[in-house]
């Protein structure tokens, strides 16, 4: 069984490299812990 | 010069009364501390007390590391003043960084509250000088997620170095690794804890008054350190 939350962030406009990083640092900072999550992040246009 | 020990208050804390009140007992001068501050009162230690911080929205102290007065506090951490979490505040501590692992949800899955024995195993971080290696203490523990976790390096090290201050005896409450109940950084001034000592400094509210002795040597590490005279 696997357990885990999801977020859906809309984000306005393209997806680009600056937005992802800011997506991964979101991702990592605040909505998961890396100490006891890991985490992937997923785009859809 | 009288002690200044800031106590922060997040919104949904709620054991923050009973810190300041731990730390007059000892003689000390309680600070308020307000989540929004961005100064820090030329405070001298600080208390992250007991709660549910913005609700323990996301994780329990995920939010409380973004507010204004955390940014300060790390600095201070850093820095080296002494700061003591508990509870809640341990957890703010573990997503702040400021100490390694995280605490998780209780491995029974249920809210605990009873008076916990504890050994004490470090009497060289700031705000342990005062026990006694092997010392038996009882305080209060109430959480729902209390279960300290890290990886095997981490949790070696931790004991490699004397940086477990307190373990769970007779029975572990919430699953924690290697019946860790808190610890210390790798300089002695952070300290995270899951019980509380807070509530148990006085007879008429506590089981016992075990937990004085963690403001008591709070106050003997700032003069010692020449931060407050004596």
């Amino acid at each position: 069984v696997r357990q885990g939350k999801q977020f859906i962030l809309s984000i306005d406009g393209e997806v680009d490299a600056a937005k992802r990083a800011e997506i991964e640092k979101i991702a990592e900072t605040l909505l998961s812990n890396p100490v006891i999550e890991d985490f992937t992040i997923e785009i859809h246009p | 010069m009288t002690a200044r020990v800031g106590v922060v208050t997040f919104p949904g804390s709620l054991d923050d009364k009973d810190a300041a009140r731990a730390i007059r007992v000892v003689g000390g001068l309680a600070v308020p501390l307000w989540h929004a501050d961005s100064d820090l009162h030329s405070v001298d230690a600080i208390v992250l007390p007991g709660g549910f911080s913005y609700g323990d929205y996301l994780r329990c102290g995920a939010i409380a590391k973004f507010a204004p007065v955390m940014e300060k506090i790390v600095d201070a951490a850093n820095g080296g003043m002494p700061i003591l979490g508990i509870c809640n505040g341990f957890q703010v501590l573990t997503e702040s960084q400021l100490l390694p692992g995280a605490l998780t949800r209780n491995d029974h899955l249920h809210f605990i509250c009873r008076d916990q024995k504890l050994r004490i195993e470090n009497n060289t971080s700031m705000w342990t000088g005062d026990f006694e290696i092997g010392q038996e203490i009882l305080i209060p523990l109430k959480n729902g997620e209390g279960g300290y976790v890290a990886d095997e390096k981490t949790l070696d090290q931790l004991e490699a170095e004397g940086r477990v201050i307190a373990r769970y005896l007779d029975l572990n409450p919430n699953g924690s690794r290697r019946d860790i109940a808190g610890i210390t950084n790798a300089r002695g001034n952070v300290v995270g804890i899951m019980p509380h000592p807070e509530h148990a400094v006085e007879t008429l509210t506590g089981p016992t008054t075990d937990g004085l002795a963690f403001f008591t040597s709070l106050l003997k590490s700032l003069v010692n350190d020449g931060a407050v005279s004596a």
